[in-house]
């Protein structure tokens, strides 16, 4: 007889094993008094008593609580408390490596640029406190602090600007093409540093804040790496707002408030960047408490989180993806410009809207801008041109040469050539995440197809995005999903421009397009380039090359019952660079 | 010999894929990739260099030790690789050899006890646990033993206290134990099927047949016969098990925020780090070589008359 009682022991010593690992790991949950996510208001009354024994030499001046709390965090500027933000994949991680890779994101809280973009499109000091060009545009001074310092205590001085150029240019490092127009950098003095160009830059800010911006290093650190491709500085000497502090591979790493900071000092004291890669487990993360922000979440997801105590959601307006029914204006029949001009009255951004998201959507109502983000740049008189009436785009249609007939109970649409007209959209790359291409795809089919006689076939090729983009070369109607920022300013009507190097996105071509977007990139004057943008819209308006369908809103979530500020923040437009250095601990004198 | 066809392979498909895998990389970062951008990456990963003098160089890498450079780890391939495998293999070795002497034990014992009432039971058991969709299933465990039960913690491989002081190995058997049970959980019941057809063609074998009537009790028979023949099938299963789930572990990885192979592999999927991509491919397939090989040493230990080299036939 076998002994039964032997796989039973086995699986008994598997449980044990199980249950030894459920053993809490040592709680360490480093320093209390230096903040963490559970700071105690025991904690910051040690933290204010300090102040105030050496300030007021052992009273407390009639003071209250809150208000030496008030104190503490407004007025003293003590940084206070530790934000732990999930990441989804290692590469957010390691923003402090991107010298060779990417630049500087905008995000990053250890380096910095000179100056940093925020969302309502202003450009702010960032290591630079200011700065002009010269009339030309062609010459951009830039002042730095007086008494800025690197994290470890040497100075930041204008050749640290100078050897940062000059560095990624010799190395030949990948992010030194966006300088491509800067020929030399020179220091004026040691605050001051030029950067002279071979042409005009009136945008020269934005080249050094966004896609993804260039940063400022170390000349003393980075002078003796001879090969940044492959070492890098271990203790990540920055100027930013927050210093390194430790890291574990793979996994987490933390920064502190940087005493010195030459800027606004954080009211948060310490940053941890923890790696969570599914956001299942970012959502669970926040509501157990073991993170205070998770970004960049699923509408679906967000509403989930809505009134869950402790939890506070930020939806941002256009902080999403723009999408947009693109033409491709050299091929037939979207090569007629009557047809796009007809098409445009036959776009329903409303029921599309529904179909995507009704509640993170907004439709766009202009020739490209989003409103939300793009403001006073919009052209007013081009708004609303592309109101949906089918009955316009029919008239429209017959006008430009288009027969509809009716066969056997089903509309046909005959082109000029007595061809039925069809059109073959392809799916893929940026608007296909989430599906949104097919649900735009969905409602186009009852309009084009149901009622304007245009049959409309799908080639899916979400899995080949090399495919795609050669395909949509090829075909007449494809989708764009840029993100929101790409539809910011009038400086992103080049997209429609034909340059040197080739077709734009929509083979568009048109010759006084292509000459003011010249005049835009010369002109310093923000009256004048506001004019030449008006103008772009109107041509754009005319000829139709894209019709823009929605901007979709993107989703944070936050512990409002630790930190405050986030949406303030968020929806007032601050940049990213400002999102940890303005969270406050939700104590009580935030709360009230 | 078979590594070298799948460097050669793998480079072909690489280089055979449409459009330009650097302007794809680039398009994650920048959104519209500058030229001066694209041409300076090509530069840098020898891309603008003729095809076949690519090819030459990547297979003399390759045997050098040079995988190429990760695209998004700045980084030698080989290095990224070796450092994800050790994490890889802290919660594949454990859930491996637990799924093994489960899986043979309850095999052998489902087997053995053919039609009983605990066979069936098992049986439907493990079929049960096979059909569930591994993604929901490791969600289902880390929502109830690390969100509801919190007995684990969600994610990663340490707690934040090791910032300050540093990685403790029982806080590193806290985070893993949840992997190695799923993991556990996706393997055990391949072994089981494995072991309890081996167990059930075994018992009705005429030497065990021959030792009933010699009237050895069950326990003899079972443990000194039939498990022992049993058991052949198993090494080559174990050895291609080990290999196997180093790929197999990209969805355990990716939910438990376990930095192995596994989540270093969906990485390089989501960023088109191609050089990466292709590096995590090329170790998958040497690790199959090299388990083939040490299935065929091992079979002679556990089968005296297999011997390594000889030609049946002679």
């Amino acid at each position: 007889m076998i002994d039964r009682r032997k796989p039973g022991i086995i699986l008994l010593c598997c449980a044990v094993f199980f249950l030894a690992c459920c053993v809490p790991a040592s709680a360490g949950v480093p320093g209390d008094a230096d903040g963490d996510t559970l700071v105690s208001e025991g904690e910051l009354s040690t933290a204010i008593q300090g102040y105030l024994n050496a300030t007021y030499a052992g009273g407390s001046g009639g003071l209250d609580r809150a208000a030496l709390s008030l104190a503490a965090h407004n007025t003293l500027n003590i940084p206070y408390g530790q934000v732990v933000a999930a990441v989804s994949s290692t590469k957010d991680l390691l923003q402090p490596a991107y010298i060779d890779a990417k630049g500087v994101p905008e995000g990053s809280l250890i380096y910095e640029g000179l100056v940093t973009r925020t969302r309502d499109k202003d450009h702010i000091g960032w290591l630079a406190t200011s700065w002009e060009p010269s009339a030309d545009g062609m010459t951009w001074t830039f002042h730095i602090p007086e008494g800025a310092t690197w994290h470890d205590g040497e100075p930041v001085t204008a050749s640290d600007v100078v050897f940062s150029y000059d560095y990624l240019k010799e190395k030949g490092l990948k992010n030194s093409g966006v300088l491509k127009h800067v020929t030399s950098v020179e220091p004026l003095d040691d605050t001051t540093v030029v950067y002279y160009c071979d042409c005009c830059m009136p945008l020269f800010p934005d080249i050094l804040s966004t896609g993804p911006g260039v940063a400022i290093f170390p000349e003393h650190i980075w002078s003796i790496i001879e090969n940044p491709a492959k070492q890098s500085d271990p203790e990540y000497i920055g100027s930013g707002p927050f210093k390194y502090v430790s890291s574990v591979s793979g996994d987490s790493y933390k920064m502190e408030a940087y005493g010195n900071y030459h800027g606004t000092l954080p009211y948060v004291d310490k940053v941890v960047r923890k790696l969570y890669s599914s956001q299942d487990a970012q959502i669970l993360a926040l509501k157990k408490g073991e993170v205070d922000y998770v970004y960049d979440l699923a509408p679906a997801t967000a509403r989930s989180l809505r009134g869950e105590k402790g939890i506070g959601v930020t939806q941002i307006p256009a902080g999403g993806k723009a999408y947009e029914v693109a033409f491709t204006c050299d091929v037939y029949p979207a090569n007629i410009t009557e047809f796009r001009q007809a098409l445009s009255h036959a776009v329903n951004r409303n029921a599309m809207c529904m179909v995507i998201d009704s509640s993170a959507t907004e439709p766009t109502d202009t020739v490209f801008l989003v409103p939300s983000l793009a403001g006073d740049q919009v052209n007013e008189d081009t708004n609303g041109l592309y109101d949906c009436d089918l009955e316009k785009a029919k008239t429209m249609l017959a006008g430009a040469g288009f027969t509809l007939k009716t066969e056997g109970g089903k509309n046909v649409l005959y082109g000029p050539d007595n061809m039925p007209v069809t059109i073959t959209i392809p799916l893929g790359d940026k608007a296909s995440i989430n599906q949104v291409d097919e649900k735009i795809v969905q409602v186009l089919k009852e309009d084009w197809d149901a009622k304007l006689g245009i049959r409309i076939t799908v080639e899916n090729l979400q899995a080949d995005s090399s495919a795609y983009k050669k395909r949509i070369g090829e075909t007449a109607v494809h989708f764009d999903g840029m993100p929101g920022f790409f539809h910011d300013d009038i400086s992103r009507l080049d997209n429609f421009q034909k340059s040197p190097r080739g077709h734009n996105y929509y083979h568009f071509d048109n010759a006084t397009f292509n000459d003011l977007i010249d005049d835009l990139g010369n002109t310093m004057d923000a009256a004048q380039r506001q004019a030449i943008g008006d103008e772009l819209q109107m041509i754009l308006s005319e000829q139709v090359p894209c019709i823009p369908v929605c901007s979709m809103d993107s989703f944070d979530a936050y512990r409002s019952d630790r930190f405050a500020g986030f949406d303030a923040l968020i929806l007032e437009g601050g940049g990213d660079i400002n999102i940890f250095s303005h969270i406050k601990p939700a104590s009580t004198e935030v709360n009230r | 010999m078979a590594f070298g066809i799948s460097v050669t392979i793998m480079f072909v498909i690489l280089h055979l894929m449409p459009g330009d895998y650097i302007t794809l990389y680039l398009e994650g970062i920048y959104v519209i990739a500058p030229p001066e951008v694209v041409l300076a990456y090509n530069q840098a990963y020898g891309l603008d260099r003729p095809l076949i003098d690519q090819y030459f160089s990547y297979f003399l890498g390759v045997l050098q030790g040079d995988w190429g450079y990760s695209l998004s780890y700045s980084r030698p391939v080989l290095d990224v690789i070796s450092e994800k495998l050790v994490w890889t293999l802290v919660i594949l070795l454990p859930a491996t050899i637990l799924s093994i002497i489960a899986g043979i034990a309850i095999g052998a014992y489902s087997g053995w006890r053919r039609g009983s009432k605990a066979d069936v039971t098992l049986l439907n058991g493990m079929i049960f646990l096979r059909a569930i969709p591994s993604y929901w299933l490791a969600l289902m465990i880390l929502l109830v033993f690390a969100f509801y039960l919190d007995l684990f913690p969600l994610g990663g491989y340490v707690s934040l206290s090791a910032l300050d002081t540093g990685i403790d190995l029982l806080d590193v058997m806290n985070h893993a134990a949840l992997p190695i049970f799923t993991l556990f959980f996706f393997s055990v019941t391949g072994t089981y099927y494995l072991m309890r057809n081996s167990m059930l063609m075994t018992a009705g074998e005429d030497y065990i047949v021959t030792a009933r009537a010699k009237g050895l009790d069950d326990m003899t028979i079972l443990r000194q016969h039939a498990l022992k023949n049993a058991m052949l099938p198993m090494v080559t299963r174990v050895a291609l098990q080990c290999a196997g789930m180093l790929t197999g572990s990209i969805f355990v990885e990716t939910i438990f925020s376990w930095p192995g192979i596994g989540m270093l592999t969906f990485e390089a999927l989501q960023v088109r780090d191609l050089p990466l991509l292709q590096g995590i491919l090329l170790m998958d397939t040497l690790i199959v070589i090299v388990a083939n090989i040490g299935a065929d040493m091992i079979y002679p230990f556990v089968d005296p008359r297999v011997e390594v080299g000889s030609d049946a036939r002679a």
